[in-house]
């Protein structure tokens, strides 16, 4: 069935001349849904009160507004749509492509100059879930580092040029930045790792977190752990389980030169 | 007896269909061609089509563009159709596309846009949609005024105001 145009409370233009203020509002919306662009919307939104009253009343914005700072914001025309900011450092903001499955090339974006840097293709069946730098781009004085499910990394995070990560059994590497390139070939037992006794939550999960501390100098380990929360019965038959958070933990990684099999320390914040 | 089944039908066997515009002018298509039209499928489904399909909101000059799109983009569904010698190609319809929808400017491809909705052919309210936006895209509030002959009914402070509101996006 063709669609009805729906012309109920829209507002006229006072000028005879014009038949695009009068156009139907499922196919205004058919318009905007192809202006992906904020500012796009927001100058249609400022051509007279017709379109003010479609943009405004209807349809969803963009989801993303391309921040940053007063007086300040970038759009990207079109580019905003399919990809997402995974970390930041400086004036940098590390973009990953979401429009399709990895292999895919990550870049660096400098939204005040619009610079981008690209960063070497990944290729792990795992999307990134964070990118880190060691330093401002451009490379070779900056590292760039991401992480993913398939080591079962949980977090990353640089401080002072060595690269940290705590993985989902709240084990926590530390690389030199040199070694970074080729960590994935390093044999664990020459990784430099910090052991950390582990209790298994009782039920639900944990996930950790890491933080540079730089005035102490100190990454900081986060860990949350979530609860099962039974709520009720709403009729349909199934109670649903809801995680919680039980509780944080926080502690100071206190790094050892040792080699697998040594335990490392552990202190509570 | 003859002339009635070659009213009726086309050498490979489709039904003709005639479509009348809103000023009269008829039209004569295979089913193949009216039917990419999601309306006149619906209305061939429930064969009310005999005495031709009368279009009350669409003028002759804006059907001829219609039907043209539709013969074009009738493809692997028309293979019956002297008419269509071969199916064109993917690249002749990109073409054809192209140069249809950078020819149109108002007050077509507003009559264009009623008429691909009404008629519900998807793909070309899809390709009008996006003419439209991008005729929008980039522009300051001023240059769609213009370019859509659309007149500012803002007050002077209303205007400040919105501006105020998102002054990044009206930078010229």
């Amino acid at each position: 069935m063709p669609r009805r145009a729906k012309r109920g409370r829209r507002q006229h233009c006072s000028s005879s001349l014009s038949l695009w203020c009068d156009l139907p509002d499922d196919l205004l919306r058919d318009v905007l849904q192809r202006l992906p662009a904020l500012g796009d919307r927001l100058r249609f939104a400022a051509v007279c009160r017709a379109w003010r009253a479609a943009e405004r009343s209807h349809y969803p914005r963009p989801a993303v507004p391309w921040l940053v700072a007063p007086g300040h914001c970038v759009s990207l025309h079109g580019g905003a749509t399919d990809v997402v900011c995974r970390g930041s450092f400086d004036n940098w903001l590390a973009m990953v492509p979401t429009s399709s499955p990895p292999p895919y090339q990550p870049f660096l974006l400098n939204p005040f100059t619009m610079a981008t840097v690209k960063l070497p293709m990944w290729t792990n069946p795992e999307t990134i879930t964070k990118v880190v730098m060691s330093a401002s781009p451009p490379p070779p004085t900056a590292t760039a580092a991401a992480a993913s499910r398939v080591f079962y990394i949980q977090d990353i995070v640089f401080l002072e040029g060595k690269l940290y990560a705590v993985t989902e059994a709240e084990e926590i590497f530390a690389f030199d930045d040199a070694d970074i390139e080729h960590y994935s070939h390093l044999p664990s037992d020459q990784w430099r790792w910090t052991h950390v006794d582990k209790q298994a939550p009782a039920f639900g999960r944990t996930e950790f977190y890491l933080v540079a501390c730089h005035t102490m100098g100190k990454v900081l380990v986060v860990s949350r752990d979530f609860g099962r929360a039974r709520v009720p019965d709403t009729g349909g038959g199934r109670a649903a389980a809801r995680y919680h958070t039980s509780r944080f933990k926080v502690y100071v990684v206190e790094e050892h030169d040792s080699r697998r099999g040594d335990p490392g320390e552990r202190r509570r914040g | 007896m003859a002339a009635a089944a070659a009213e009726a039908t086309t050498d490979g066997g489709g039904k003709m269909i005639i479509l009348i515009s809103a000023d009269g002018k008829r039209f004569e298509v295979t089913e193949a061609v009216a039917s990419q039209s999601q309306l006149i499928s619906n209305m061939i489904e429930d064969d009310c089509t005999e005495n031709g399909v009368r279009l009350p909101n669409v003028d002759g000059d804006i059907l001829t563009m219609v039907v043209d799109y539709c013969n074009m983009h009738a493809g692997d569904a028309a293979a019956a159709g002297d008419t269509m010698k071969a199916s064109s190609t993917e690249e002749e319809l990109k073409k054809f596309d192209a140069e249809l929808v950078q020819a149109l400017e108002n007050p077509v491809l507003f009559k264009l846009i009623l008429a691909a909705n009404f008629l519900n052919i998807k793909s070309l309210l899809d390709m009008t949609c996006q003419r439209v936006a991008d005729m929008m895209s980039g522009k300051t509030p001023e240059q769609m005024r213009e370019t859509f002959s659309i007149e500012n009914d803002f007050t002077p402070e209303e205007e400040a105001a919105i501006r105020q509101e998102n002054a990044w996006a009206f930078d010229d």
